[in-house]
């Protein structure tokens, strides 16, 4: 799986939250082990040419929801983390987040069929 | 048109990116510069009581200072601050460039540069203090150098993988990387070899400065020394 975080800073999505959600996305499909170690704010910051603060950010958003763990001397440190049981109102909140997205897709152009196949691809890649 | 400004970068954490040669290769121009400064000081009631700075084409001495300790021990200095400012470029690629394929052959390629800076001062001091008798070695020392320098340079890219230009909307004058929101002091130039300041980074223009004025204070200092 590329561990690779490609993000675009003309998108209207924030740069922080693209990092987090891309980083979330690799750690719910497994691609992330517990106990490994994340890039260092300062070294993916320097990569991908954003403020520092940006990359903390997602790490800090990451860490709140017990993905990571935030320690100054070995950096982000993926945590074990089990699944948790979707609070009331979750589900309806994700389709709320789901109709603007594939809104937004469908306004920039993007056909429905390939929304629809995207979709099934991304519900089956992540387990 | 849709505009878009795309990033990429591994999630990964990188190897830890070490000096080239560690601190024993590093010490090694200081030392050379050091050893000629204790050889300086030990004949120093040897030395011509004026010493030739300047040869015409004919190879014949054209300018002299006067034999005192900053005079004579000029060349070394100079080669120290040379050699430090290398040190410090080396220094700030570790620390504030983003990964990448060109940092270890740019490295590699800097200290090859340090050597050559505190030998050919070394060469110049030794051409000074025997009234010019060594000024051809040195001359031909200093081509051969350049020569073997442009070598290691070429060996120390083959086959490395170009990096892609970064952020292309930040280049101006297609040379100057100008990005107020990009944290990195050094970027991979655009095309060749090696790093290029982020002019937008308050630190590149005082290296800019620094780098700009040295020659001037050199000039400033040989004129004052005549």
């Amino acid at each position: 799986m590329a561990l690779t975080l490609r993000i675009d800073l003309a998108a209207a999505t924030p740069a922080w939250r693209q990092i987090a959600d891309q980083i979330r996305a690799l750690l719910v499909a497994g691609g992330l082990p517990p106990g490994a170690r994340l890039a260092t704010v300062r070294e993916l910051a320097l990569d991908l040419g954003v403020n520092h603060n940006t990359v903390a950010e997602a790490y800090r958003q990451l860490a709140a929801e017990g993905f990571l763990s935030l320690e100054r001397r070995n950096g982000a440190v993926v945590l074990e983390r089990s699944a948790q049981r979707a609070p009331a109102g979750e589900q309806d909140r994700f389709a709320r987040r789901l109709r603007s997205l594939v809104a937004e897709a469908r306004a920039a152009g993007v056909p429905a069929g390939s929304v629809q196949s995207a979709l099934l691809r991304a519900a089956k890649e992540v387990p | 048109m849709i505009r878009s400004d795309i990033r990429e970068a591994s999630i990964e954490p990188g190897p830890e990116l070490r000096l080239p040669g560690g601190v024993a290769a590093q010490v090694g121009p200081f030392a050379v510069l050091a050893a000629a400064a204790l050889w300086l000081r030990a004949h120093f009631d040897d030395l011509p009581a004026r010493l030739p700075v300047h040869w015409n084409v004919h190879g014949q001495a054209d300018r002299f200072v006067e034999r005192r300790p900053l005079g004579a021990s000029f060349p070394l200095l100079l080669g120290a601050a040379l050699c430090l400012l290398t040190l410090g470029v080396q220094l700030a690629i570790r620390r504030s460039s983003p990964r990448g394929t060109m940092r270890g052959p740019t490295l590699r390629v800097l200290l090859a540069v340090e050597y050559f800076v505190a030998l050919l001062n070394c060469g110049v001091l030794a051409a000074t203090a025997t009234n010019g008798r060594l000024l051809a070695p040195v001359l031909v020392f200093s081509v051969a150098a350049v020569v073997v320098l442009v070598v290691v340079t070429a060996l120390a890219v083959r086959g490395v993988p170009r990096e892609p230009v970064r952020n292309p909307n930040a280049w101006r004058a297609g040379v100057f990387y100008f990005d107020r929101h990009d944290p990195a002091l050094l970027v991979p130039k655009r095309s060749g070899v090696g790093y290029t300041f982020n002019f937008a980074h308050p630190a590149a223009v005082l290296l800019t400065l620094l780098i700009l004025l040295l020659p001037m204070a050199i000039a400033l200092f040989a004129l004052s020394v005549r």
